[in-house]
């Protein structure tokens, strides 16, 4: 028992009275509809923790000090999803249009997390002082562990260099294909009287 | 690090996390996520308070017609959907989702780009939602749990339920993504020293709520997809295993989401109790075991809801909703230990957390009564269930919010709420709260409906509704009062330092408001021994 961590044992009782209060259904001699309704929800909540044990055994259980450095991708994402489901109330094209949002989100995706080595990141610098008075939001500070000032010329003091992730050929070219074709469509409707 | 060393290597402001609009709503903060999500709750708050409001004045008399019938329906629909999905939920989730990584002793939330996108989520539906109103048919008007089949197109082809499908569908994704974010920080990336078993009564009252979130959820979504089958092809709920099949999904997310809307609130009263007592919190161990227990029969007495309908076995679900007095009696036993011999400071926030115990244990009680089959049949559809409700989320979970708000307001913002103010926003929700939900139990008994537009004189329930409307105005100048104190907190700062209270958990070791990771080298992480770090500090101080 020992060698199990709080965490194996919150699960395990976890696990053993949702069992037995999905099987207390039974035993009140209902039907097998609601007992596995109880037992899939178990098992989302067992699924979602096979994946914290397999996390855990990835060596990714201590603070996080690597931080995106914003969320335009995901705030994109959000957009189109709900626009894709919005799809269902105005019609399907609304969920055809959600795929812009989404293709931008991806396209911008790569480019918010700081490269390996980036660490502490550059919102992570040491030796700051919190701003004189509210919002103080700007204010850089160090994450928690040994704090080390970040030498000059570390990768966390500036953005990466744009030259590290050159634009594939591919996108380049969908770039100028749509463009090319907005452009002829603005035309086309020019011409009409 | 010297003062050299400082001039020499003058810091840098990262751009993404610059004070303008852009920088906040692309943030990756868990702070500046979280404070999004709180203050778009309070706005939907007040959304919702102005509907219950009309709901009020409209019941204060007998045949009156400031609200038709249609327009009552859609009125407390959007009551009881905003409160439950845009308010107490996305709060309960979103003051977790603040407090419990400066708690642990996290620089951040595990993923913070995602949370964000879950915000939106949160956001766009909440806005799908109302925007319902500005359809022709109007709002959604099936209730907030949409019985089957009155949602159906059959019976109201207007677009409104089906912008409350796609609001609903996409706040509770969010919420769930949140919740996942803020259970999968605690459990991977504590600061050293914090185990399992020394994360603070907030934080594990987070654990537990999100837990709930992970396991009930998915299965509104379920439940969402099941009304817009109904959407499209009616015809299926005239085979009544859609509509017992659709109940039971409902259900089986809609009891855990009332204990989502509760333990997070619990967590800060047994937060505010512990510090305003000047105490540890007693039976911390008991207290975990008793939440877990807690959530796990939360899991299974949705059945308790369809009691009247014949669907689901009394004996089980009236067994196991009884059993709850267990696990809620050991956190009432613990609330009360820790207050019991305590040096009591009656600030706000202590006000709020102190009202809740005896108002809670009526609602708490009633519910009780209401899941024993024989009460059931006869409360089932009264405003019996209101008061109930109400008590347990309005009384309860609503003062376990405002004492939060009190509480932590001054380490969110940097400066401090009036308490004069707070206090008088605490006594007029006190009386408030009490005069309006109070003979709404007597209006149940004497059997007045849910969910009329109307009654007639004769009725006999003239009187309690006239105390009931009255006390909603209390309420609503309560809500003023709170707001005028956040705006003058605003235009007049009185600045609180990292620890105003004497807290006894990490946050409380940072500056007010708190830096961009956390803690820092002026603010560094104080070593953890116990759910109760600062306290140790301090008694570790006091022997010497």
């Amino acid at each position: 028992v020992k060698a199990l961590s709080v965490g194996h044992i919150v699960a395990g009782i976890w696990a053993a009275m949702n069992l037995g209060l999905a099987l207390g259904i039974f035993a009140f001699g209902r039907g097998t509809f609601e007992t596995w309704i109880h037992i899939f929800s178990a098992m989302l909540v067992a699924a979602f923790a096979g994946a914290v044990l397999l996390a855990k055994r990835g060596g990714r259980d201590r603070p996080q000090h690597r931080q995106p450095r914003r969320a335009t991708a995901a705030t994109l994402g959000a957009i189109g999803l709900t626009l894709g489901v919005s799809g269902f109330v105005y019609g399907y094209w609304l969920a055809v249009l959600g795929l812009y949002p989404i293709g931008l989100a991806l396209f911008l995706l790569r480019g918010e997390r700081l490269p390996p080595g980036a660490e502490p990141s550059p919102a992570a610098l040491d030796a700051t002082s919190p701003a004189p008075g509210p919002p103080r939001y700007g204010y850089t500070g160090s994450s928690p562990g040994p704090s080390a000032p970040v030498p000059p010329g570390h990768p966390a003091r500036a953005a990466p260099d744009p030259g590290e992730h050159p634009r594939s050929k591919v996108a380049t070219a969908a770039v100028v294909v749509a463009a090319a074709r907005a452009a002829a469509s603005l035309a086309r409707r020019r011409r009409r009287p | 690090v010297t003062t050299t060393e400082r001039k020499q290597d003058p810091p840098t402001r990262p751009a993404p996390e610059a004070n303008s609009i852009v920088g906040w709503v692309t943030s990756t903060d868990h702070k500046r996520i979280a404070l999004l999500t709180l203050a778009t709750a309070l706005v939907m708050m007040l959304i919702a308070g102005g509907f219950a409001m009309m709901i009020r004045a409209q019941l204060a008399r007998p045949q009156q017609d400031l609200l038709d019938p249609g327009r009552y329906n859609e009125f407390f629909t959007m009551h009881g959907s905003i409160m439950i999905y845009l308010v107490m939920t996305p709060f309960a989730i979103g003051i977790g989702l603040y407090l419990v990584p400066l708690q642990i002793g996290a620089p951040n939330v595990a993923a913070p780009r995602v949370t964000m996108g879950a915000y939106w989520l949160y956001l766009t539906g909440g806005l799908a939602m109302l925007s319902g109103f500005f359809t022709n048919a109007g709002a959604a008007n099936q209730g907030w749990y949409s019985s089957m089949p009155l949602a159906t197109s059959s019976y109201d082809p207007g677009s409104g339920i089906e912008l409350w499908i796609v609001g609903v569908s996409m706040a509770a994704l969010g919420e769930m993504i949140m919740a996942g974010s803020v259970l999968w920080t605690v459990l991977l990336h504590r600061a050293p020293g914090m185990t399992m078993l020394r994360i603070p009564v907030f934080s594990w009252s987070t654990v537990v709520s999100n837990l709930m979130v992970i396991g009930a959820f998915p299965f509104l979504l379920v439940s969402t997809t099941i009304i817009a089958i109904g959407r499209v092809r009616p015809d299926l709920f005239t085979h009544n295993a859609w509509n017992v099949a659709y109940q039971n999904m409902f259900w089986f997310f809609g009891h855990p989401v009332v204990y989502v809307m509760f333990f997070p609130y619990v967590g800060a009263i047994a937060e505010a109790l512990a510090t305003f007592s000047g105490r540890r919190f007693f039976g911390y161990k008991a207290f975990v075991l008793s939440q877990l227990l807690f959530a796990a029969l939360s899991m299974s007495v949705w059945g308790h809801h369809l009691l009247a309908s014949g669907q689901a076995s009394n004996y089980y679900y009236s067994l196991t909703s009884i059993m709850l007095v267990i696990p809620a009696g050991i956190e009432y036993f613990d609330m009360l230990g820790t207050i019991l011999g305590g040096r009591l400071r009656f600030t706000s926030s202590m006000l709020f957390a102190l009202a809740f115990i005896p108002q809670f244990l009526i609602g708490g009680l009633t519910g009780i009564m209401i899941g024993t089959p024989t009460l059931d049949y006869q409360m089932n559809g009264s405003y019996f269930i209101v008061a109930h409700w109400h008590y347990t989320l309005a009384a309860g979970s609503l003062f376990g919010l405002f004492a939060g708000v009190y509480f932590w307001f001054p380490k969110a913002t940097g400066r401090m709420l009036r308490e004069g103010l707070g206090k008088l926003h605490f006594v007029l929700w006190f009386v408030g709260t009490n005069v309006t939900f109070l003979p709404m139990f007597w209006l149940g008994l004497h059997g007045m409906p849910r969910r009329i537009q109307s009654y007639a004189p004769t009725d006999g329930f003239t009187l309690d509704n006239a105390l009931a409307s009255a006390g909603s105005g209390l309420l609503a100048i309560g809500g003023v009062v709170f707001i005028i104190n956040v705006w003058a907190s605003a235009r007049r700062p009185r600045p609180a330092g990292p620890d105003p209270w004497g807290g006894h958990t990490l946050e409380w070791a940072t500056s007010s408001p708190p830096p961009r990771f956390n803690f820092t080298a002026r603010y560094p992480l104080p070593p953890v021994h116990s759910y109760a770090p600062l306290l140790d500090v301090r008694e570790e101080a006091a022997k010497r």
